[in-house]
């Protein structure tokens, strides 16, 4: 029944399609050539560094938000209202469980999450160890995620990976991986 | 989607047709785009044949518009599912238990009616969360707390209901409501307790009325969808005193729960109280593990051993402790307390702060003394690895009785190559703790959720032999959980149905809730 594609299937599509538009790539955007889709860009410090992607952010006219943390109070405090225009696109650099609470949030406001990396990050050597996508089928969805795609790649290399600053949680693996989401949030508009 | 089972296409279209009359156009969702966003991410279910995907959402903004929705589920024969938010992660989520169950989504039922500093207490609509309430409770300069649990986006009504938990002095939710009105089945709207009496102006101050008392019937139910509710808020005590209790060894959890309830009893202590491993540097209960997978380095929980050969070690435990009134009376009682847990256990320790009314700062208190507070609170969302299906035992609140019952928890996951590391709480009642433990849930990865539905199902049976049941289950093992209660063969799910047929006779509102199927879908099951 979904309508989302795995990584796989996103890249087959992404070589074979010729509907989707070129991606703007985030260096393009870091040196303010291009302008990124995403209205606002979420980041919890908490899982890692967020300099490059501020940098991004700022030269690509869009706002990047520090959650500290706290992502649904900064949903209630300003994304939410953010969102009642019905045109905001936010995606977000976050906890996995905060991606999807984020998720039921945007549920709330007639939105939906049209694009997902999970991104798996080994706890003593920092390196990313594993990426798990979902993608958007529709078009216009699916040009959405190739650029957060892009966006996470240059998360990664720009952000110094703290894994020691992250703690598990109540039925998370203690020694297991730390897993960051990167999500795409934008209003349905089936 | 899949439609209602019996349902043709035709009689669906034409079903969607008359609700989108009744709540509007705009208010009824039939996309993929849009049941997508109603999956629970955190079921054991997810991407499996046995997932049960609704059909279509609907969300009403009035008591006639839900009255409207069940008039046309009645005429269609259509299973609904109705929650407020639908965030109750762990527990089910909005997950369904039919699949083309229609949503009935009470999200824009999100209005504040009543609030009074003087008798501390509100009436709300089933969409407002507990962060809604506080914001409005500021926005008015009241003086009041709210408590309820962290994360503070549950609604209100939902965490009651469900007979959640917060971690303050109105750590049973569900007691702190009082007065419900009630859609039923059928349409019909009834109020309980003093809502019934006409133009009540006692409805959030006395929730039992005259006669039987049937606020509970909607709890945990699928007897009604309630619309609005009493609730009762905390006025700001004089001083308030937050405190961190820590015992060292792992076996000191027996002492500790011991003295916890010659406290609580004694009415020294007067907060719910959630026991965590004691992690130094982490919350005790937002991030101390429950369980840890076998293997990890020497000494870990689930490691080979420690560096002199000894088992593996497991950590101590901690619990945070409010105490609210008077300061003399506070000071006193921490005294005491102190005392108390310095007897009973070597090497006690402690982290305490003291906060003195008026709490202009309170805003910028830490998370931890925020919950104890009753202040909503995001901050104690744990960095979860995905996520988990929670078993939440009510046990006796004895020391003994937890550390036998710790190693039957144990000696299951070990079965499923973890280690049971334990984790409990005393919300509800002076008398009663529930031992929680968690079925991990991967997403995309059924067949290990399927061994976790497997795991929880062996603890639900272990459990059941020493006589214990949950006090709530995730929705998937509602059955599981309501089996438990078998006493005089099923007496009270007999009972439970009697009600279920009697008041909802097509059978349309939410069935198998907390294992309570009516009669069409028993028949079914037979």
């Amino acid at each position: 029944m979904s309508d989302l594609l795995d990584r796989r299937q996103f890249l087959a599509k992404s070589a074979a399609s010729v509907s989707v538009p070129i991606l703007a790539h985030p260096l393009a955007a870091a040196a303010g050539q291009v302008r990124l889709s995403f209205d606002i860009i979420v980041v919890d410090e908490r899982i890692g560094a967020n300099e490059g992607l501020s940098r991004v952010a700022r030269a690509s006219g869009a706002q990047c938000l520090s959650i500290r943390g706290d992502l649904p109070r900064v949903w209630f405090d300003s994304l939410r209202g953010a969102c009642l225009d019905r045109s905001t696109v936010i995606a977000g650099f976050t906890s996995d469980l905060d991606s999807e609470v984020m998720r039921a949030f945007a549920r709330d406001v007639g939105y939906r999450q049209v694009g997902r990396l999970d991104i798996s990050i080994d706890g003593e050597t920092g390196r990313e160890t594993v990426r798990r996508s979902m993608y958007s089928s529709l078009p216009s969805e699916f040009a959405l995620a190739s650029e957060l795609e892009n966006l996470v790649d240059l998360y990664l290399t720009s952000s110094p990976w703290q894994a020691s600053r992250v703690a598990p949680g109540p039925t998370s693996d203690r020694h297991g991986p730390t897993q960051l989401a990167a999500w795409v949030i934008a209003p349905i508009r089936a | 989607m899949p439609l209602p089972a019996g349902l043709s296409q035709q009689d669906f279209d034409g079903a969607i047709a008359e609700l989108r009359e009744v709540v509007g156009e705009d208010w009824v969702f039939t996309s993929d785009a849009h049941i997508e966003t109603y999956r629970d991410p955190y079921s054991p279910l997810q991407g499996t044949d046995d997932e049960p995907i609704p059909s279509a959402a609907v969300a009403p903004h009035t008591v006639e518009h839900v009255q409207g929705v069940l008039r046309v589920a009645n005429d269609y024969g259509i299973p609904t599912w109705a929650f407020s938010t639908g965030k109750n992660f762990g527990y089910g989520g909005t997950e369904t238990r039919v699949a083309g169950s229609l949503i009935i989504d009470l999200k824009r039922m999100n209005r504040i009616l009543e609030l009074n500093e003087t008798n501390a207490t509100a009436i709300v609509e089933p969409g407002v969360s507990q962060y809604e309430l506080w914001q409005e409770i500021q926005r008015r300069g009241l003086r009041l707390w709210v408590d309820g649990p962290s994360p503070a986006y549950s609604s209100i009504v939902a965490i009651g209901l469900e007979r959640g938990v917060g971690y303050g002095l109105n750590g049973d939710r569900y007691r702190a409501l009082s007065g419900l009105e009630v859609v039923l089945p059928t349409g019909e709207v009834i109020r309980t307790g003093m809502a019934a009496v006409e133009g009540s102006g006692a409805w959030a101050q006395y929730p039992y009325g005259l006669g039987p008392h049937v606020q509970g019937m909607f709890s945990q139910s699928n007897y009604g969808i309630v619309t609005k509710v009493g609730v009762r808020l905390i006025p700001h005590p004089p001083a308030f005193r937050s405190s961190l209790v820590i015992a060292p060894n792992n076996e000191d959890i027996v002492p500790m729960i011991d003295t916890l309830r010659k406290l609580r009893l004694g009415g020294a202590i007067n907060n719910a109280v959630s026991l965590g491993p004691h992690v130094p540097g982490r919350d005790p209960w937002a991030q101390a593990p429950i369980a840890a997978p076998m293997g990890g380095p020497p000494g870990a929980p689930g490691g080979p051993g420690g560096p002199g050969g000894g088992p593996p070690r497991l950590p101590g435990w901690s619990f945070r402790l409010g105490l609210y009134g008077y300061d003399r009376v506070v000071e006193a009682n921490w005294e005491e307390i102190q005392d108390e847990f310095n007897a009973a256990i070597p090497g006690a320790n402690y982290e305490t702060e003291k906060f003195l009314a008026p709490y202009d700062d309170q805003d910028n208190w830490e998370s931890r003394h925020k919950m104890l507070a009753g202040i909503p609170s995001f901050q104690e969302t744990p960095l979860w690895n995905h996520g988990g299906a929670f078993i939440s035992m009510v046990l006796p609140f004895d020391g003994q009785a937890y550390w036998e019952f710790r190693e039957v928890y144990d000696r299951v996951y070990r079965q499923y190559g973890r280690r049971y590391i334990g984790g409990a709480l005393h919300n509800h009642s002076p008398w009663g703790l529930i031992a929680l433990g968690a079925a991990p849930v991967v997403r995309d990865d059924p067949e290990a959720n399927a061994r976790s539905m497997e795991m929880a199902r062996m603890l639900i049976e272990e459990a059941g032999k020493l006589g214990y049941g949950e006090y709530r289950a995730p929705t998937p093992f509602a059955d599981e959980a309501a089996a438990a209660y078998a006493w005089n063969d099923h007496a009270l799910m007999r009972f439970f149905e009697t009600l279920k047929d009697t008041l909802d006779p097509n059978g349309i509102l939410a069935p198998g809730k907390s294992g309570i199927w009516p009669s069409r879908y028993r028949e079914d099951r037979a």
